[in-house]
């Protein structure tokens, strides 16, 4: 099929695409204008019910909370994928750091990028521990804080040298950590079925709207899902950083 | 649909169409940092604040390091 036919043919699938598209987007409600009686019942939940502002994170670690426990389960697979995936082959061989063909990538930064960027890895740490324990407040919460202080990991490397995320981020050292963090967020489910009789219900006291230690055990789910969402992340940057910078063919 | 709103979706459409025009791997990835971040804001302006949060460092610092890794273990085979 030549070139000319292969756009005809797109030309023509996108007039039909276009012709289609126009009045079903002109044809829908205005933007927030939706009856949906789901969403104002979760609000009156989260608000009143439960004692937190932010009713994205409510739903997510209270009501719908197996969801994000699924969503965990997902995020430990793909670190376990990774793992295996890029083990060793017995005709690799794994060099120290500091290798010579690979030298300039692993060696410590200059001291103008260290004098200013070793601040902003512990700013970094600090907003994403801050987004983590606000989550239900603010917007934020374990997610989007552990993704955070895994950018902060990475950028130990970026901005210091690869010894230091290297003995930060070795599996030895991270695997523990990610491991009980999901056993918690199960332990905090199990904890659901020893008082009540359904698994992840929230068992803590809920507290005054707009304080640190409101919304049971919502905030506690945050940070264990955040210790898991960085340890997660941080393993599969390190896979990846070993395999580029240390891992060599025999 | 404002102004506001329509110059941050065309900006969106802009920087996708960016990176699928650009063909070496190196720059599509700084290319694609560029496109997370209109998301952000586009997302932002969409008041949904915790997926603007997730998408600016999974989208702008994540996964151009992953593909920057790559790049550096197959171009040195």
């Amino acid at each position: 099929m030549s070139m000319r036919v292969r756009i005809t043919l797109f030309g023509l699938a996108l007039a039909g695409v276009v012709l289609l598209a126009v009045p079903a987007f002109g044809g829908l409600p205005p933007f927030g204008a939706i009856d949906g009686l789901l969403g104002d019942a979760l609000v009156t939940l989260a608000l009143e019910q439960r004692a937190t502002a932010n009713t994205v994170t409510a739903t997510m670690f209270d009501m719908r909370a197996l969801d994000t426990l699924g969503e965990e389960a997902i995020l430990f697979a793909a670190v376990a994928g990774t793992s295996l995936l890029l083990r060793r082959m017995r005709q690799e061989r794994e060099e120290p750091p500091d290798y010579a063909p690979r030298a300039p990538q692993t060696a410590r930064r200059g001291p103008a990028t260290r004098v200013f960027g070793v601040p902003l890895i512990g700013l970094l740490s600090l907003v994403g521990l801050a987004l983590l324990a606000n989550g239900h407040t603010s917007p934020g919460g374990g997610f989007q804080g552990g993704v955070l202080i895994a950018g902060a990991l990475l950028c130990i490397y970026l901005l210091h040298d690869y010894d230091a995320f290297d003995a930060l981020s070795r599996p030895a050292v991270l695997e523990p950590v990610e491991a009980l963090a999901i056993a918690g967020y199960i332990g905090l489910g199990v904890a659901g079925l020893a008082t009540s009789s359904a698994f992840l219900t929230n068992v803590l006291p809920h507290g005054v709207l707009g304080r640190l230690l409101s919304g049971g055990t919502i905030p506690v789910l945050n940070v264990v899902t955040g210790i898991a969402v960085a340890s997660g992340v941080g393993l599969i940057l390190a896979e990846f950083a070993e395999q580029a910078l240390r891992v060599r063919e025999d | 649909m404002d102004a506001v709103m329509a110059g941050v979706m065309l900006l969106v459409a802009g920087a996708a169409t960016g990176v699928v025009l650009t063909r070496d791997p190196l720059r599509q990835a700084a290319v694609a940092s560029g496109l997370a971040l209109a998301l952000t804001v586009l997302f932002a302006l969409l008041q949904a604040p915790d997926v603007a949060m997730s998408q600016v460092v999974v989208g702008a610092v994540l996964i151009p390091a992953m593909v920057l890794f790559t790049l550096a273990k197959v171009r040195h085979r």
